[in-house]
């Protein structure tokens, strides 16, 4: 009966909507209802968020996010190239707009909202998803969207160790374990890694004078983490623990016009954080409660130093810039279900935010609360219906009052076709860099406020041996008092309140699977078209308004395709970035837009017993290609692992 | 069964081979002359690499744009800084890349190069064998030769160095900026160019930013007060002689951030910015109380006074990431035409 009991709770869970997924603990117990078979296309997602596959996801253990969404998301990654700094943004927003959780709590830096994707290992990472639009509108700060990243438990599976070691090119290479003892009330796991490279590729440099090949200097990384979790089942209650530790170090190099400068220059940004969380939560037969407390502390280093070429060597420039975040969180949630038909989630988010940077004139500190309420009726038909708001208070200012509907029903007369229509209004709140960067932080600067709609049409069918999953949507969504950092008078710039921005766009989702009992084939087709521009009067007198915004394309897409035959498995991607503007001017220059690019990735896996060995290509056409202006990126480039896994019953 | 895998799988390669492969089309360099005009050098944005050249033509009364590049094939650089005419060449410094383009003026093609430089700001050609580049982040003066551009040291001055000018045998030189400085910047240091040494050093007010010298041989010195406003921007005359200062006018307000101080051709007439565009005789008791051009909303940048023409230059820099506009004016304040430029325009130069 007991397991009964658990099995509905799993139901129910599975059917819930991504806050709930996203801001409680995930749970065997639960979760393992709900993991992808084989022929089945996530079918716990809707038009509005996505799931990602946790095969793709297993298959991508050594990738770094950037990576992954860039092969496998409409997501847009912004990329300083491999090992630099890479940021994601959803529906033409910006990095910043991007509300990314790690088991629902946000990791964005409050200074300045973003989140390096390049740091976020998929190895840590047991279960992904995306959501935008009204899905994401519970979340303050997602007015693009919302990436959440879960740890799951697991009992009752004994030891289970995974070693991998990669080899790549530019003395790359990459060392993972993951070791895990479950027993019927008691897991732990802990997971370690370790990547580094040279990162000294070959590249075409046409910023000289003479076109050449040249070498890529001072882009060397060393990222290291550290992952343990702990999980305690206790009646109907589960206790966990889980802490985050990474250091990332990485050299800057510079960019393509800049290779000849004097004063033997020294640059590195180095970055460590420590993110913990304690939480509990509890089943009742048509209830459940979670509670979590975090502590994160984020520190950053960035350092530059020139040297004379004729005094010694004395120090020219120096630059030692120290930023420290400390950020304590409280979260609770009450789900109950009501009737048959009706779910409510009630939940409180407490946070205090503390910045410690050389940028300030003093430390910083911030107290954020959020109040959320989430109705969900569903049929048995499978039509649902989502009505929710949050209201924030910062700093004791009322934030706008942010509500969200989303309606989702079979289409009439079809049975595979089902459409999804959502409003919302979110808001984010300006970073810290925003409010008090020395000089010219403004800390009268309101909060940025989105209205957003969507519809999308969702067509999914299976059959015996294939299955194939079609979504298109279109979205619209206006961003108003958007901050834009302006020149003053005084030559150092200031942000205002002064832009609003128009994001609309459709985009494209094709998935299908074919297993005739030889070979079986997935593909995934990824494609966003995007428009976003600014419309405010400030835009109008500067003759702006109308133009996409900068180093968003207007196209975008990826293609994965995997291929299994018996023990060998075959996996291409192709990703497509459109032409991006650089600058708001008319593209009459060639430096005002870069032009569209498109990578090709090919990877050959063999299993023998509790071995992989895997041989990647990357760039597999050797293309040329700048993904920001004057940033050097790898051409062809190769990669090999070779992973253990051990599996044992206690 | 089976066919339809492979039908899957050829599916695949076809669409991934349908993917268009994109090239970046060549630009060809012409090689006519530019005639007389002005160059227009434009900053970019910092860590962009979109620095750029425009020129206009006089006589066709054309701006060309990205002249650089259509020239030479290659980007500016980033951050162009300033441009210095000698004989038939012109020195681009260009300022985050750190080198110094040499083109020629009369055709715009790249002729030769000094690289490895810390963080170059402007040019003062002392003769044919030694050119001075202050900097800064080089707490001297970077010496080399203009022919051959190969260094020949650094002038120790202890402070970054800014603007330049050059009365008989010795320099004068602003220690504009207090970033990455303990000493205070707020000297004019003086320079012997037959020893290359710093000899001597005059406290004006804090950042001074550009300095000219007028038909007496008199200097005259632009402090903008601060970066923070710390202190009333002056404008100064300084006998460079005696290297004393002979007076001192005092902004009205302490938010004022004038810059971009320039004489006419006679060496009579001062001009400047302070938001809008104002200008002095150099006998006037006081500063003037407005301007002879009102900025109106535009963000004056860049000034300059045409040396043949009774013409004024400035430069509007807009919101800084899209291309900035130059405003000609004639010398009452009449608005002559503007013309469209690279992004963020900070220098003119006069090729004739």
């Amino acid at each position: 009966m007991k397991a009964l009991k658990v099995l509905l709770f799993g139901i129910i869970f599975s059917q819930m909507h991504f806050f709930s997924a996203i801001a409680q603990t995930p749970d065997t117990l639960l979760l393992d209802q709900i993991e992808v078979t084989a022929l089945s296309q996530n079918s716990n997602n809707d038009m509005l968020q996505h799931q990602f596959d946790s095969e793709i996801l297993a298959s991508n253990r050594s990738a770094t996010f950037a990576d992954f969404l860039q092969q496998n998301s409409q997501v847009f990654i912004k990329d300083y190239g491999p090992g630099s700094l890479a940021t994601a943004s959803f529906r033409g927003t910006t990095a910043s707009h991007t509300k990314v959780l790690w088991n629902g709590m946000p990791v964005n830096a409050p200074n300045h909202g973003q989140v390096d994707f390049n740091r976020l290992p998929v190895f840590f990472v047991d279960e992904a998803q995306l959501a935008w639009g009204a899905h994401a509108a519970n979340q303050q700060g997602g007015i693009g969207g919302v990436v959440a990243l879960n740890n799951k438990s697991q009992f009752n599976k004994g030891v289970e160790l995974t070693a991998k070691q990669a080899f790549g090119s530019f003395n790359s290479y990459g060392s993972y374990m993951d070791i895990s003892w479950s027993g019927a009330q008691l897991n732990s796991r802990t997971r370690v890694f370790r990547a580094s490279s040279d990162n000294d590729f070959e590249y075409l440099n046409t910023a000289p004078i003479q076109t050449q090949k040249m070498r890529q200097k001072d882009a060397d990384f060393l990222d290291r983490g550290f992952m343990q979790e702990l999980y305690w089942q206790v009646g109907k209650g589960i206790f966990s623990l889980i802490s985050w530790n990474q250091w990332n170090e990485r050299n800057l190099p510079p960019i393509m016009t800049n290779l000849e400068r004097g004063g033997n220059p020294e640059e590195f940004q180095n970055d460590r954080f420590h993110r913990q969380i304690l939480g509990y939560k509890h089943f009742w037969e048509k209830a459940s409660l979670e509670i979590k407390t975090a502590y994160f502390d984020e520190r950053q280093h960035y350092f530059l130093r020139t040297t004379s070429n004729f005094n010694d060597h004395a120090t020219v420039s120096l630059i030692n810039s120290k930023n420290d975040i400390r950020v304590y969180q409280f979260l609770t949630s009450y789900l109950q279900q009501i009737g048959k038909r009706w779910e409510l989630t009630t939940a409180i988010d407490i946070n205090k935010q503390m910045a410690f940077s050389t940028n300030y004139e003093e430390p910083q500190h911030r107290n954020q609360m959020s109040l959320l309420v989430n109705a969900m009726y569903k049929d048995l038909k499978g039509n649902k219906l989502q009505l929710g708001a949050h209201q924030d208070d910062v700093d004791g200012q009322l934030m706008v009052f942010s509500p969200f509907m989303m309606y989702s029903a079979r289409l009439p007369l079809t049975e595979n076709w089902r459409y999804t229509a959502g409003v919302s209004r979110n808001f984010r709140v300006p970073g810290m860099n925003d409010l008090y960067w020395y000089p010219g932080g403004n800390p009268g600067l309101k909060e940025e406020v989105a209205s957003q709609a969507d519809f999308s049409l969702h067509y999914e069918k299976t059959w015996n041996k294939a299955s194939l999953n079609i979504r298109g949507g279109i979205y619209a969504s206006d961003i108003r008092e958007w901050i834009q950092w302006r020149p003053t008078a005084f030559r150092y710039w200031v942000p205002e309140n002064v832009s609003r921005v128009f994001a609309r766009g459709t985009e494209l989702t094709l998935g299908g699977k074919l297993d005739d009992g030889l070979f079986n084939h997935q593909i995934q087709i990824n494609f966003a078209y995007t428009r976003t521009t600014d419309e405010s009067t400030v835009a109008q007198i500067e003759n702006t308004q109308g133009r996409q915004l900068i180093y968003i394309p207007m196209h975008h897409g990826n293609l994965f395709y995997k291929m299994g035959f018996r023990t060998w498995e075959l996996q291409y991607t192709l990703v497509y970035t459109g032409s991006r503007n650089t600058s708001l001017n008319k593209v009459d220059f060639y430096g005002f837009q870069l032009p569209a690019y498109t990578l090709h990735h090919i990877a050959i896996t063999k299993k023998w017993h509790e071995f992989t060995a895997e041989i990647r290509i990357n760039n597999l056409f050797d293309k040329d290609y700048q993904a920001i202006r004057w940033r050097a990126m790898p051409g062809r480039n190769f990669a090999i692992a070779l992973s253990y896994q051990l599996k044992s019953k206690p | 069964m089976k066919k339809l895998s492979y039908l899957f799988f050829l599916s695949i390669i076809v669409l991934s081979a349908c993917t268009k492969l994109d090239d970046d089309e060549p630009l060809i360099p012409p090689h006519n002359q530019l005639g007389d005009g002005f160059f227009v050098l434009n900053q970019g944005n910092f860590t962009s690499g979109n620095a750029s050249l425009s020129f206009f033509e006089e006589g066709s009364g054309t701006m060309t744009n990205n002249l650089f590049f259509k020239k030479n094939g290659a980007p500016l650089g980033d951050v162009a800084q300033s441009i210095t005419f000698w004989k038939e060449e012109a020195f681009l410094v260009v300022n985050n890349s750190a080198y110094i383009y040499v083109i020629d003026s009369k055709t715009g093609l790249y002729k030769r190069k000094i690289a490895e430089l810390e963080s170059p700001r402007y040019l003062q050609i002392v003769n044919a064998d030694k050119a001075y580049v202050s900097d800064f982040q080089l707490k001297g003066i970077f010496v080399f030769n203009p022919i051959t551009m190969q260094p020949q040291g650094v002038i120790e001055t202890g402070k970054s160095t800014e603007a330049m000018v050059m009365v008989d045998y010795e320099v004068f030189v602003t220690n504009w900026s207090a970033y990455n400085q303990s000493t205070a910047n707020n000297t004019v240091q003086v320079i012997d160019v037959a020893v290359d040494a710093l000899v001597d050093s005059i406290v004006v007010g804090k950042e001074p930013n550009s300095i000219v010298v007028d038909q007496n041989k008199k200097l005259w010195v632009l402090c903008s007060g601060g970066y923070l406003n710390e202190e009333i921007p002056s404008l100064i005359r300084i006998d460079p002689a005696s290297r004393t200062i002979e007076k001192r006018y005092n902004f009205s307000t302490i938010e004022s951030a004038p810059e971009q101080l320039k004489i006419n051709a006679a060496g009579n007439t001062l001009y400047y910015l302070n938001d809008g565009i104002y200008t002095m005789d150099i006998a006037d008791a006081e500063l003037p109380a407005s301007p002879l051009i009102s900025s109106e909303g535009r963000n004056f940048f860049a000034l300059g006074l045409h040396p043949y023409e009774q013409t004024i230059l400035a430069s509007d820099a807009g919101n800084y990431v899209q291309n900035g506009w130059v405003y000609r004016f004639k010398t009452d304040g009449m608005l002559v035409d503007s013309l469209q430029s690279g992004i963020i325009p900070g220098h003119f130069g006069f090729n004739y």
